[in-house]
């Protein structure tokens, strides 16, 4: 990837007729396989027991400590929300280490992969609260308080989508250039530096991007809890 | 410059295959293996507790036994000192008597030494008497 190429996504490896296959795939697809290889090499040969490999332990804490996460902000079983919220961020983790890598260019520095994350998140969190608390009363959110607001809701709906995408684009983008101009004018020490820096900026930004979608989540199917909880509070006042 | 194409909806697309496949050969394994875990834990737990009911059973049960034999021990202790303190009670009564026998035997003897040689002693006394005067006086008597 060059300095003047801005996204991934401007880089071609093949090209036929309206088909692209720029970095941005590839790399997310060697990040896809990645995952799944680790997964199935690890996931192959678990033990119940107390005795494990050292890699079963690292998947059970990673597993294990997403799970909790996701339901300290659902406040519900965080089963149904695991996969797509684990996935976001394990892909995300693992693009954004791997750009330490040289030759490797991170899928999250280029803005169609961020806006898909986004726009999936965009398209998961309705799904989610229509499954918890139906059609009716999801719809019934954006109309709260008044009808008035039905607009400001879908406008919040979608500026929290595109800073979703941007903030993420934005920050590992900028990381991977500030690593590519330094890397031109001073090539020795403050590259390293800033690539230790981008490897934390990736992790928090992986760890901000998982964990606003949990609460968007959570924001579409709370309403229903809250309900439940209303009337448990005034059955027991009662 | 910054453009979206078609890469997004790619993207989108690759982001729910994997979703689909990291349930299969992740999320769902590590699930099951931790259920499983949690399981056997609790059934552990369950048989610690057995087991520790069991020893705490156990543990009475040799107390209750300790207890029962130390009062035997104690009991047959006893009836050994009182046995033993009876013989030797016997015993040094016997010795006194055979003591108390003998020593009569000798006073008995020694008395009957005594006259003997006090019969003696009377019997020459008229002798000694006579030999010590003729003595004092240097010529017969």
């Amino acid at each position: 990837m060059d300095i003047k190429d801005i996204s991934p996504d401007q880089v071609l490896y093949w090209q036929w007729e309206w088909l692209n296959l720029n970095a941005t795939i590839v790399f997310t697809w060697l990040v896809m396989v990645l995952l799944v290889l680790a997964s199935i090499l690890i996931t192959r040969r678990l033990s119940a027991g107390l005795r494990m490999n050292h890699w079963q332990n690292f998947l059970e804490i990673i597993v294990n400590q997403m799970s909790r996460q996701i339901e300290e902000i659902v406040h519900q079983d965080a089963a149904p929300y695991l996969p797509f919220i684990g996935t976001l961020f394990l892909f995300i983790v693992v693009s954004n280490t791997l750009a330490v890598v040289p030759g490797f260019i991170a899928p999250t520095a280029s803005l169609s992969t961020t806006a898909g994350l986004a726009l999936a998140v965009f398209i998961a969190v309705p799904l989610f609260g229509i499954r918890e608390q139906g059609l009716r009363a999801y719809i019934g959110l954006y109309l709260s308080p008044t009808p008035f607001m039905l607009p400001f809701n879908i406008l919040g709906e979608l500026s929290r989508t595109l800073a979703l995408a941007v903030r993420l684009f934005g920050n590992i983008m900028s990381g991977t250039k500030i690593v590519l101009i330094l890397l031109s004018i001073a090539p020795l020490f403050v590259p390293v530096l800033m690539h230790a820096l981008g490897l934390l900026t990736g992790l928090i930004q992986a760890y901000i991007f998982a964990i606003l979608a949990a609460v968007y989540i959570s924001s579409a199917t709370r309403a229903r809890r809250e309900k439940e909880e209303q009337f448990k509070q005034g059955a027991s006042h009662g | 410059m910054v453009t979206i194409d078609k890469t997004l909806l790619f993207q989108m697309i690759n982001v729910v295959i994997l979703m689909f496949l990291l349930n299969g050969v992740l999320y769902k394994p590590i699930k099951k293996i931790l259920k499983e875990r949690a399981e056997k834990m609790l059934g552990m737990q369950s048989d610690i507790a057995k087991f520790d009911k069991n020893a705490r059973l156990r543990q009475q049960e040799v107390d209750a036994k300790m207890a029962k034999a130390s009062g035997k021990a104690k009991a047959a202790l006893d009836a050994a000192r009182a046995e033993a303190q009876a013989a030797g009670d016997e015993k040094l009564a016997s010795i006194k008597a055979e003591v108390d026998s003998y020593k009569e035997k000798q006073m008995a003897e020694i008395t009957a030494q005594i006259d003997t040689a006090r019969s003696g002693l009377q019997a020459n006394l008229q002798g000694f008497a006579t030999e010590m005067a003729s003595k004092i006086l240097g010529r017969a008597i």
